[in-house]
Order: structure tokens, then sequence, then C-alpha cells
């Protein structure tokens, strides 16, 4: 149990995924889009780890390079012990059993066409799994499971509140029982009510399933409520990786903690106590990102050896990793 | 929700219905109806205005029934309308879905095939179709069937696109589904509104286009009566004999305004956001 | 001490919708004040009537299938709801501001946005030279913080990214120094870094005479900017008061459950307890107060007066207003909860 525990379930080696764009007859070749530039971490077993960065850090691709939604350019996923990058199309079928996905857009992520059980019941159908009987079973169990009712199986998701449509997003992700869940903002498109009631359900669904998460938020107080290990991306790159503890109490990258101090503060009382570090400018574009470290046109820490030298993720006296030469705990 | 429901929702859909529903009916009953073989000349009887028991829509400079022309003339339309939209959606289907799902250079063939056959107005492509192959009923259907194949691929490859683009084709890939699935599953139900819609439009243009083709004298060859070449022989008695262009013309109005009314209505009815 | 007069006064504010053939109320009376120099903000979840609010008050709503059933909106004196269009269009960009969401929709892609500020300026200024105008418009772009103020001046806003392009749009809204500023969910669509930074440019180059109007689904932002807080729900005012009392002791359960819903970033905190249900459809609103059927006091309680009365906005404690029946219990069945 306790090997268990430990053994990953998921390996993310070096992966690389690089968009082409568009030429055209008199243009010059743009450079590649370089969204997800050498990128590698682990899941184990049962294990919730959260993705954080802002909008063009590479998160989603990161995420779907793993589903092989999008193909990687180049790099390794070994979801247990086994290369996922160069599985044929039937292997790739049986993985999807066991890697799931739940989209952030409840509204898009459901064929409008279907009722809510026929879209439960998809996973099983295209896995062949069960004769019909048993299928109606299996998905009334799922609806149980995601807090609806049999009621709500015969309608169509136009009928339903964003809330009740990520439950059904979510229960098709659990039919087939993954052992590794990839959320993409599940939380994000929805109201802060329902915000609470959507994560509630998924801690619940991890405790009882023992589930892997691979939980992709920009908003970094859910991920600290959801996740118990961090990876902080900025500009296709891993700037930071931690426990909880070490990523919100004791961060050690400037950009990490530059991106916790923007967060708004929800206590009037304590208004204008801590400092807050506002960053300088944009991000810069990941067609021609910065020499050396990414960050560095927007530190305040940064010197001469930020732009020559890139900064390696390096493990630091408190144990979590940061990609930066001058972090310190 | 049943049929009346639905109806009584749509009233578009009941009254373009019912429109062509009787077009049908009269094309056909037509050997029932007509009081006349519409080919018989009878020229003691010529151009006699509408109104007698005998003729009760008059007769054409032959002395032939109006009303048994028209009546044998929505056969024609009714043939070639459906039958020459069953081929530009079968071909558009086709090609609409291979360059719309399948993408880059697939689709930058089909659509520069589609643009080069867009180029001619698709009556021009349709009447040098059936120049090259000769006038018949065939060649007509196939004719105009051809020339509203771009069409339909447009309509089709956006439509797709819009699908494919949509997160749950993407999870449906996630799923483990293959793409012959997902294309049957998700993507043909999510388009066949569209497609619904342009072909009942598209009933309607056909029925124009072989009107006007026949009104040209590039349709079905005489003596076979059609709306088209009824206009085409009254317009010069117009007039004096104003009854041959009203009475072709009007169906085919008529007929159109049916075909559109229930595309839309059928539009309307399909989409799940509706009510 | 005498209260001075309010800025801005709306009054039984309610606007309707038209779907099919029938009206839809959105608002059902909203009344609340602005005063000189001060940040109000006004929170709620879809469907509550913030940002038709706004779009009422700055005349925005879409004329054939939209209408004011009743109230008053009193600014410096006169009512905005009903003023002819030509004096409207006199206050709209002068006294009163709007920043949106989205600065593309009220940038002009195929002007530059030094030529958009210095309109902006001329228009409600007309006489002003070419270079007086050209000297305000630069000082403007630099209040904003823009980093090259000359050559800001002459860019498109395409060629800016969200967070300058948002700065622009700033740029033209205080302009004219508006005693009023009306800014909806300002930063929502922009990364968290970058809403730190035009949070912070909104704040300093309205300068302390202004008062803003701050639209947001965001409760952080609302802590963090604004003196008052106005909650909304289903198209109702629900509760009032200065944030500092509203965050510390809220008194009515929706208010309540909003700030119990959001995870702390300060601290790993113990488990959420989310608002059960979802927010109503306006086409289908609960009698009584339109909240009971997710209320965790109603259910509590179950006092038929929930289900069967509009709750009245009354005095709570400290300065602010109050919409809930219960209101008084909620101090014990908070305890309750907690204990259970």
């Amino acid at each position: 149990m306790n090997d268990a525990a430990t053994t990953p379930i998921l390996e993310v080696r070096h992966l690389v995924k690089h968009f082409d764009r568009p030429r055209g007859l008199f243009r010059r070749v743009a450079p590649p889009l370089r969204a997800v530039d050498d990128v590698s971490f682990d899941i184990k077993a049962g294990e919730a780890l959260g993705l954080v960065g802002e909008s063009g850090c590479g998160k989603s691709t990161t995420g779907r390079a793993i589903l092989r939604l999008i193909e990687p350019t180049s790099g390794e996923i070994r979801f247990q012990g086994e290369d996922v990058t160069g599985l044929d199309a039937a292997a790739l079928r049986r993985l999807r059993r066991d890697m799931q996905i739940v989209f952030q857009d409840p509204y898009g992520s459901l064929d409008p066409k279907m009722t809510v059980r026929r879209l439960i019941a998809e996973p099983l159908r295209i896995h062949r799994i069960g004769s019909a009987a048993e299928r109606r079973r299996r998905v009334s169990e799922l609806l149980d499971l995601v807090g609806l009712t049999e009621e709500h199986g015969d309608r169509h998701p136009h009928e339903f509140s964003g809330g009740q449509r990520q439950r059904v997003g979510i229960a098709r992700a659990l039919a087939l029982e993954p052992k590794l869940l990839v959320l993409d903002e599940p939380v994000s498109a929805l109201d802060i009510s329902i915000q609470a009631q959507i994560l509630n359900l998924l801690i619940d669904l991890r405790d009882r399933l023992g589930i892997a998460f691979l939980f992709i938020s920009h908003d970094l107080a859910v991920v600290r409520y959801v996740c118990e290990r961090v990876v902080v991306m900025y500009l296709g790159v891993i700037v930071e990786i931690g426990d909880r503890a070490a990523i919100f109490d004791r961060p050690a990258h400037p950009y990490t903690q530059a991106l916790l101090s923007s967060v708004p503060n929800p206590d009037p009382a304590s208004r204008g106590q801590s400092r807050r570090i506002v960053l300088e400018g944009d991000q810069p574009s990941a067609a021609n990102p910065p020499s050396g470290c990414r960050f560095r046109t927007r530190c305040w820490k940064a010197t001469s050896r930020c732009s020559e030298e890139t900064p390696p993720l390096r493990r630091l006296a408190d144990g979590h990793l940061a990609a930066c030469h001058y972090a310190e705990v | 929700m049943n049929a009346l429901a639905v109806l009584r929702r749509h009233p578009s859909i009941a009254i373009g219905g019912v429109i062509v529903l009787v077009v049908f009916a009269a094309a056909l009953l037509a050997p029932w109806l007509s009081p006349h073989d519409p080919a018989a000349q009878n020229l003691v009887a010529r151009l006699r205005p509408p109104g007698t028991a005998e003729h009760l829509l008059g007769t054409d400079r032959y002395g032939r029934d109006v009303l048994s022309r028209v009546l044998y003339g929505a056969r024609v339309s009714l043939i070639v309308g459906p039958a020459s939209v069953l081929i530009a959606s079968i071909l558009g289907l086709t090609l609409g879905l291979a360059a719309g799902y399948v993408g880059r250079k697939t689709d930058m063939l089909i659509g520069r095939v589609f643009d080069v056959m867009l180029a001619f107005p698709s009556i021009l492509l349709a009447l040098a179709i059936v120049a090259a192959l000769g006038p018949s009923l065939g060649n007509m259907i196939l004719a105009i069937g051809l020339s509203m194949t771009p069409t339909f691929g447009r309509v089709i490859r956006s439509a797709v696109i819009g699908v494919r683009a949509r997160d749950y084709v993407a999870s449906a890939r996630a799923l483990g589904a293959g793409h012959l699935f997902t294309i049957a599953v998700h993507v043909l139900p999510n388009i066949l509104s569209a497609v619904l819609v342009v072909s009942t439009v598209a009933v309607a243009s056909a029925i124009l286009v072989e009107a006007t083709m026949s009104f040209l004298g590039l349709g079905v060859p005489p003596p076979t009566a059609t709306w088209g070449s009824m206009v085409a022989e009254g317009k010069g008695m117009f007039l004096t004999a104003p009854w041959i262009v009203i009475s072709a013309g009007l169906p085919i109005t008529v007929t159109v305004f049916g075909f559109s009314l229930l595309g839309d209505g059928i539009r309307d009815w399909l989409d799940p956001r509706s009510g | 001490m005498t209260t001075p007069a309010p800025l801005l006064s709306v009054r039984d504010l309610t606007v309707e919708f038209r779907r099919d053939r029938s009206w839809l109320r959105a608002l059902h009376g909203v009344s609340f004040d602005v005063f000189e120099g001060e940040t109000v903000g006004v929170v709620g979840e879809s469907g509550s009537g913030k940002s038709v609010t706004v779009q009422s008050l700055m005349g925005l709503l879409p004329a054939r299938s939209s209408r004011l059933a009743a109230g008053s909106a009193v600014f410096a004196g006169r009512d905005i709801l009903r003023l002819p269009r030509r004096e409207l269009r006199r206050i709209r960009g002068k006294d009163i501001a709007m920043v949106f969401q989205d600065p593309m929709s009220s940038l002009n892609p195929v002007f530059t946005v030094g030529y958009q500020i210095a309109e902006a300026i001329r228009e409600h200024n007309p006489g002003l030279s070419r270079e007086t105008l050209r000297e305000r418009t630069l000082a403007v772009l630099s209040r904003v913080e823009l980093p090259h103020p000359a050559q800001a001046f002459s860019t498109f806003p395409f060629q800016f990214s969200g967070g300058m392009r948002q700065r622009a749009m700033i740029a033209m809204a205080i302009a004219n120094a508006p005693r009023l500023l009306i800014a909806d969910e300002p930063t929502t669509a922009l990364d968290v870094t970058i809403q730190a930074q035009v949070m912070q440019v909104l704040q300093q180059a309205r300068g302390t005479g202004s008062a803003m109007l701050l639209i947001t689904h965001d409760m952080g932002l609302v802590a963090e900017a604004t003196d008052r807080v106005i909650v909304m729900y289903a198209g109702r005012v629900i509760e009032t008061g200065t944030t500092a009392e509203v965050f510390a002791a809220p008194r009515h359960p929706y208010t309540r459950g909003l700030l119990a819903s959001r995870p702390k970033l300060a601290a790993a905190g113990g488990r959420l307890t989310p608002i059960p249900g979802s927010p109503p459809n306006i086409a289908s609103l609960p009698g009584g107060c339109a909240f009971h059927p997710r209320c965790a006091l109603h259910e509590r309680h179950r006092d038929p007066i929930c289900v069967d009365t509009v709750p009245a906005l009354l005095p709570r404690e400290g300065a602010g207003l109050v919409a809930c029946h219960l209101t008084h219990l909620l101090g014990s069945a908070q305890r309750e909860m907690e204990t259970t």
C-alpha cells in the first residue's frame, strides 16, 4: 500500500509542444509557438497535482498532450510505466479507459443532441462495456455519485444550470473508472456559490475512488483547496514544484511570489498589511521567449546572469524545486 | 412531444407541409384529376379563356387544357426538385465532411474545386452540363444536382468545422471514440439540421432552376408539360392570354414558398435550444 | 454631523425584458446611493441584476427588448434615466464615465489610442487647440502608466496586449475627470498579475475626487478596493453596508454563503460550505424571498413568511441594510452549523 502510494502513475519527461504557425506565400517562415518547452513532472497514484499559471503558460496544452488530444512534438509520457507517445490507435483506446478529462466549459463539452443518460452511457458504449441493462444500472449509479437524480437523466444539457452540466461532465469522465483525471479549469466557468459544490464533489470523489488528479487552474485559492502538490508554469516552462505548504507558504521563485501576492485578499480587515508585488509589463510572446530565464524581463531580481544562463529546476533546502538562480527558502 | 404539439408550436411546418402535400397530391393524382390528356391538341378550341366547365383554366395556343398541363407539370417539378437535391446532398455531405473533418490539404483541394464551380452561376453550370449530355429528365436532375453540390458542401463543411472544434468532440475522443464513431454519433446529428434546412430550401431553388431551364428550352423535351415550358410558351401571349403564364407561374411561386417555409420551420424545431 | 447629499441616488429601479410576448422583471426596485469620492462595490452572481443596473444607469439597455418600469437615478440633481439623449450625451463621458470588461468593445479598432482619447476630451471641451489637446492626452496616458506615452499615442488598440488596452480604456474614461466612474468587471478577462496592475492604475489614476461603482463577482476585489458594498440577488439588493462590516459580520444568509464558498488563499482551512442549488432564472423566481429555496436558515426554521413575503430592506446593525426575515436568527444558526 505504502509502495503504491509513492510509485508515480504518470511520468512526464521533457515534454515539448510547438505549434507551427501559418505562413503566407510571400511571408517568411514564422517561428513556431513554443507552448510547452521541456516540461517534466510526476503524479503519484491517488495524488492531486495542481498545474497553475496564467493564460498562455502552456498548462492546458500540457494536459491535452498527456491525453494525446494534442500530439506532443517530443518527450515522453509514461502512464503506469508505459510510454503513451508511441501508442497506436487500439492501445490508445485502452489507455483512455484509465485517463479521463473534465473540460472547463460545461456548455461546449456536452453534445446538445443527447440526453444526460446517453451522455453518461457513451463511454461504456464506446468501449462496449456491459449489456444494455448493466449500462442502465451503471448510469444510475453514476448519476447518484455526482449528486444528480434519475429524473435528471432524461433531460438535455441545455435544460441544466452550469453546475449541473459540470456534474454530467464529471459522471462521464468517471464512467470508465479512470485512475487519472485531468481537470482543465473545471470550475472557472461557474458562479461562486456553485464552484464550492463542484470542488467539494471532486474532493469527495477522490477520497472515495482514489483517483489521481491533474488539476489545471489559474485560480490559486482553488488549487490550494484541492491539491497536495503544485506545479507552477510560466511561458511554457516549469518555474517551481513543491507540496502545498511549500508553494503557498514558502514560495521561492519570484514569479510564484508575484502570482500569490496578486490575488486579491478577501479580508478587508487586513487590507494593506502585506506589501503587494506588482509585476511590470506583460508576458512575452511564446514564439520568441527571452534568453536564459524566461521570467527575467519582468523580474525585480534579474541580473545579467539571468539572461545568459537558463536556471535549472534545483532542489532547495526544504526539498522543493525552483528554477531561479537566486531562489532560497 | 407529439406531432400535433410540434405543429402547434411551429406553424410554418404545418403551413409549408400542407402546401407541399397538396402539390404532391396533385402530381400523384394528375391522371385522375385532369379533365383532359395534357398533350391532346384541339385546334378548334385554341386560347379559350378560363372559367368554362370544359376548360377550367382555359387552353393554350394548341388548344391543350391548361389545368391538365399544370397538374402534370407538378410531376416534373417534384421529381426534379427532390431528386437533384438528393444527389447534391449526398455529394455535398461526403465532400463537406471530408473537407471539414480531415482539414488541411483535403480541405484546401475540395475548397478550390468548390471555388471553381461557384465561379459560375449554378444555372449556367447546369445548362452547360445538359448541353453536353443532351436534354432529358435524368440529365437535368444530374445537372442540377451537380451544380448545387458546392453550395451544400460549403454549408456542411463550415457546420462540420464548427462542431469539430467543440469540446464534446474532444471529449468523445478522450473517451476513446474512433473517427467513424465520432462522425456518426457527434458530428452528423449536429449538422443534420443544417443539411435538412438547406435541403428543403434547395428543393425550392432546384424547382426554380428546372423551370428556368425548361423555359429556355433545355429542360425536359416537349411535349411533356412542365411549369417552366408553359411560362415560356405563354410569355408571348401574356397580354392576350395571361392565364397561361399565371396558371404555370403561380404553382412555381407557391411550391417554392411551401418548401422554404417548411425548411424554416424544421430549422426552428430541430434546434434543441428553441423552446 | 450632517450627511452630504449623494452624488448618485438610485431609487426603486425596476427594469423588464421582453421574452416572447411577456415582460420579465430583471430588477425589482433597486435603491442605493453613491457619495462623492467613495468606492462602492456591487457583487452578485449571474442573474443577480448587477449588469442590468449598470446598463440602465448608462442608458445602454436595448431599446426594443427592455423597458424601465419604474424608478429614478438622480445624478447631481438630475434624473439621468429620463434625460433627453442630447443632455445624457453631455453627461456621459464627462461627469460619468465607464470602464468595460472588454476594452475592444469601447475602443474603435481603426483609430489610434491617442486620437480616441483626444476626441473624448475635445467632445466636452470644444475649442481647445491641437497642442493643448495633445498635451492633455499625453498627460492622461502617463497617468495610467502606459510605458511610453508618446508612442502609445499613435498606437492602434489591437497592437496592445490585454492589460495595456485596459489601461488605454481607463485613460479614455478618466480623460475628463469624471465625478463618477462605473467599472463593470474591469479585470475579469485579465490574468492575475495583470489584474493587480490594472486595479492599481484604476485606483491611482482616477484621483481622490471621483467616486467609483465597481461591479464584480470577485469578493476579493471588493474586499480590497471598496469602501461600501451592495450585494444583489435575483434582481434585488439584499444587503448593503461598509465593506469591513459586511465581510466581518454578514447579516444575510446569502452574503454569508458567498463568503463561505470561496476557498481562502491565506490558509488551507477546513471544508467549504457551498450554497446548495443554483441562482434562479428570472423567468421563474421563487415566491417570497427569492433565496429561500437555497437558504440554510430557512431550511432550519421553515418559517412560512420566507415563502409568502418579500423581505424589505431594513437597517442592520452598523451602517447598512439587510433584506432577510430571519436575520436575527443568523448568529445562532451559524454557531449551530459549525458545531454539526
